[in-house]
């Protein structure tokens, strides 16, 4: 027996060597056998070691002319006879001499626990297999691209849910010109010095426009269910698209025909103009970042907002995958988020786009303030439950991903240009602040 | 030396059996309260109102038909529609709600008046047989209730019943019997073949402790036990991680963030690796309890998908369900209702010196004669202020009804009238006594098994 000599010599080692206690679960899972061969193992060997080792034992059976079950765990054999009747006696560890079994537990679970687990390995061990797991795949398991596109869709699907698309859509949009605005005298500089710059950030805005259209296409839960799966499928054409340049670029010729006809015109007569008077830019500007968070985010990012696209993510994903059983408590806890982040969206969003809606320019210019400074550096929400949660960012990496993100969460893009993508990306970079600031001394002249 | 028994049987890697859960029935949402429309600024006297509107009718429907050609001395026994139409010299009956007065009952009006916030929890008994005044009471005043029978029948503040009896003397009745509301309805079928283990009080303290371990293997079948393999599905009633001493609080700064919670994040771990072993092998439903991280008020809230770093990638799927407290449940056809114990703990402050031993089964079964299971709360139990209903108050019969956090494991079939049979079950707390119980869905039969280090 090759498991058999392993086993011996694996116990040695730890008992006699290390002074390490084993338990049986312990040997079950470092030698990968039933734990029932285990314990037999553990038997066989304090057989040999008596002297050397201590066992504890598990002792179940029924006392007292009860009925009801005892599973006693001791250090003395003779507990046994206590029992009037004995359903089973195993050992259940061994270690060195005096040591507490509570002791025993923490060094054995603390191995146990470094030992990676399966589902093939639990049925080998003799664990239970359960009904049908329902797990919600996490965000790490799936792909990158995968990810980040979720979690992109989520974070735009989010403000469609919250309240009328249009108002989001033209408030945020607004939001996002101003800032724009100043980054554009930045920008112009730079289009002048690189066209080629366009086209990627150009990519950026394209991936984003998908998702801004199909929030205002979809209904509010409907949309939330399907976009994962268009986000994912859109990366796709894109890539097609575009041979030579990475897989954004090819997504702007898609959105561009799409959408933006009247853009692309504007673009090289009027960029100011076009910043201001389209609401398009906007939303390729948002969609420019949530493209950029896909791109650049998939392995760093793990923000607070992704968080919570992970929750939107799980329910959508057991959704899709099982029971249908399920459905009903998945549906009242999905409800339920999508009502905690209505209010939210409300709260956050409200004063900003009414105000902006009926008096865009001037309006724009207090409103954007209150957003941009406080969006970038908290987070709140309320969860499923009910509570408000509040994140603190963590430090943006790059300024133009962590900052277009709160902006891409409240607004939705409509569609894409070069130009405005570019503006977009500037914007990020200098910062939300910054460029208010700049917009509203304009704004005033 | 001990042989390992051989007739181990190699047990089956899957389930003998599988309980369906149910997406939707009623009173399934019955104890959530809404995130966003939680008002807490009501007055909790409408409790009370819709509490006694409700059981009201009941009360006289079993009332007439016991009591309708009652004749006390000679006299017939007239009905009263209200408390203060009570005359004395006439046999008459009542329906109202009881109140009871007692010494060390917590009163808000003491609170207020001698600057002290909040009652003292760590009270063990209200009662002081000698002074104690129980009084039945409804919209229009209140009348002292005396007689032996009032002494050795389990009253608490909020229950709703019906009087038999006379004025004594002005503004004390006499009661010679007591009804109590008509038995609502209990689903007619409870089809399950199964077996569920319910365990309460784990108090989880961040050390590494063998009989939480022995019930994992227990549960994932590791022990090798013949009956691990029926058991499908777990309810832990209440209670899970214990609260680590006194919290900190910072007299100088009661509100700033430097104060500490005295729920230490090892517990928590330990309760959220717990869950994620287990759940490998058995569906888990989680009530909150009165030693955990939720709200004090009842109805409890389920607990924080943060608690569960670990296991939340099951949460809220059939397999891991963190559920309400108190919560119906229901397994397939059986519905169950449960509390984690708070409700009982109450009501045996309300009866301490009477009983001899410290059993509780009596008073559950109380509540659900009530049919009433948290009647103490508002007075005595922090509560929602709801204001359009009592919850608490049962509109349907469970078949199987279960507290957790009690001193011993405790059982019987309730039998409420020709048709209606509840399971009671007292859940023993298993930091002290190491028991779960197992349920068996088919036959309501429940037994106990006690692991032991």
């Amino acid at each position: 027996m090759g498991v058999f000599e392993d086993a011996i010599e694996v116990l040695k080692n730890a008992l006699v060597k290390e002074n390490k206690p084993y338990t049986y679960k312990l040997l079950s899972r470092h030698l990968n056998i039933h734990v029932n061969d285990s314990k037999k193992l553990l038997y066989s060997f304090h057989q040999k070691y008596q002297d050397l080792v201590d066992a504890h034992y598990l002792i179940s059976g029924r006392l007292n002319n009860s009925t009801d079950l005892t599973i006693k765990i001791t250090k003395d054999i003779n507990e046994k006879d206590k029992f009037d009747q004995i359903q089973s006696i195993q050992i259940y560890s061994l270690s060195p001499k005096n040591i507490e079994i509570n002791e025993i537990l923490s060094t054995a679970n603390a191995q146990i626990r470094e030992i990676p687990v399966d589902a093939e390995k639990l049925a080998k061990w003799g664990v239970i297999k359960g009904p049908e797991l329902v797990k919600i795949d996490q965000l790490s398991t799936s792909s990158n691209t995968n990810t980040s596109s979720r979690s992109n869709t989520n974070t735009s699907s989010r403000l469609p849910i919250g309240g009328d698309n249009k108002e989001q859509d033209q408030p945020t949009k607004k939001k996002n010109d101003f800032p724009d605005m100043g980054l554009r005298s930045a920008q112009i500089l730079n289009r002048n010095k690189k066209k080629d710059d366009d086209k990627p950030r150009a990519r950026t805005a394209t991936q984003p426009t998908f998702g801004s259209s199909m929030k205002k296409s979809n209904t509010k839960q409907t949309s939330l269910q399907q976009q994962p799966l268009r986000s994912r499928t859109d990366p796709t054409p894109k890539s097609s698209g575009s041979g030579s340049k990475p897989i954004e670029i090819d997504d702007e010729e898609t959105i561009q025909k799409k959408k933006i006809t009247q853009q692309e015109k504007d673009k090289k007569q009027k960029e100011l103009e076009s910043m201001f008077d389209d609401d398009d830019d906007d939303d390729d500007f948002e969609a420019s970042q949530s493209s950029k968070k896909d791109d650049a985010k998939p392995e760093k990012e793990e923000t607070s907002i992704e968080e919570i696209k992970d929750d939107k993510d799980d329910i959508q994903e057991v959704k899709n995958s099982k029971n249908d059983d399920l459905e009903g408590i998945f549906d009242s806890s999905f409800t339920q988020s999508q009502s905690q982040q209505e209010p939210q969206q409300k709260e956050q969003t409200k004063d900003d786009t009414q105000k902006i809606e009926d008096e865009p320019e001037p309006i724009l210019e207090t409103t954007k303030d209150q957003p941009i400074q406080e969006e970038p550096e908290t987070t709140s929400y309320y969860d499923e439950d009910g509570y408000l949660v509040t994140e603190v960012k963590e430090k943006p990496k790059p300024k133009t991903q962590s900052k277009p993100k709160p902006k891409a969460r409240t607004a939705t893009p409509p569609a894409s240009n070069n130009q405005p993508a570019s503006k977009k990306a500037k914007i990020g970079k200098t910062g939300g602040k910054q460029q208010t600031s700049l917009m509203s001394f304009f704004g005033k002249k | 030396m001990p042989s390992i028994s051989e007739d181990m049987t190699d047990f089956l890697v899957d389930y003998e059996s599988t309980i369906n859960v149910p997406s939707d029935f009623k009173n399934k949402d019955l104890y959530s309260l809404e995130f966003n429309d939680r008002p807490y600024g009501k007055q909790y006297a409408s409790i009370y109102a819709t509490r006694l509107a409700h059981l009201r009718p009941r009360v006289l429907h079993n009332a007439k038909k016991k009591w309708g050609e009652e004749v006390v001395n000679g006299k017939k026994v007239v009905k009263k529609e209200k408390v203060l139409d009570i005359h004395s010299d006439e046999p008459s009956w009542v329906v109202g709600t009881i109140f009871c007065d007692m010494k060390y009952k917590p009163n808000i009006l003491d609170e207020v008046s001698s600057g002290i916030q909040g009652a003292d929890t760590s009270i063990k008994t209200y009662t002081d047989p000698d002074l104690d005044q129980i009084m039945l009471e409804d919209e229009s005043g209140r009348v002292a209730l005396e007689g032996d029978l009032v002494k050795n029948t389990i009253l608490v503040t909020g229950t709703v019943v019906g009087i038999l009896g006379m004025e004594s003397r002005p503004g004390v009745f006499q009661v010679v019997d007591i009804v109590y509301p008509f038995t609502s309805a209990q689903k007619p079928t409870r089809k399950s073949s199964s077996k569920v283990a319910i365990v309460s009080g784990l108090h989880f303290n961040g050390l590494e402790s063998i009989k939480h371990e022995a019930l994992k293997d227990y549960l994932t079948g590791e022990l090798g036990l013949e009956t691990s393999k029926s058991v499908s599905r777990l309810i832990i009633a209440g209670n899970s991680v214990l609260v680590s001493g006194e919290p900190e609080v910072d007299e100088k700064n009661k509100y700033g963030a430097k104060n500490k919670s005295n729920f230490s994040l090892d517990s928590i771990t330990q309760l959220d690796t717990f869950l994620t072993d287990t759940l490998q092998s058995i569906p888990i439903d989680m009530m909150p309890g009165e030693s955990d991280p939720a709200e004090t008020s009842l109805p409890q809230q389920p607990l924080h998908k943060a608690f569960f770093q670990k296991s939340k990638a099951y949460l809220n799927t059939s397999t891991f369900r963190t559920i309400t407290n108190p919560a119906w449940i229901q397994y397939d056809e059986l519905r169950l209702l449960g509390t984690s114990g708070e409700n009982i703990n109450d009501i045996y402050k309300y009866v301490v010196p009477n009983s001899v031993q410290d059993s509780r089964i009596n008073m559950i079964e109380a509540t659900m004669v009530w049919q009433n299971i948290i009647p103490t709360a508002p007075d005595t139990l922090w509560c929602y202020p709801y204001s359009d209903k009592d919850p608490f108050s049962l509109t349907e019969t469970p078949h199987v009804y279960f507290v957790g956090n009690q001193p011993k494991y405790e059982t019987k079939m309730l039998q409420l009238d020709n048709t209606t049979k509840v399971k009671l079950i007292a859940i023993p707390t298993f930091s002290e006594t190491g028991q779960f119980v197992i349920l068996d869905t088919d036959t309501l039969e429940s037994e106990v098994i006690t692991l032991d280090s």
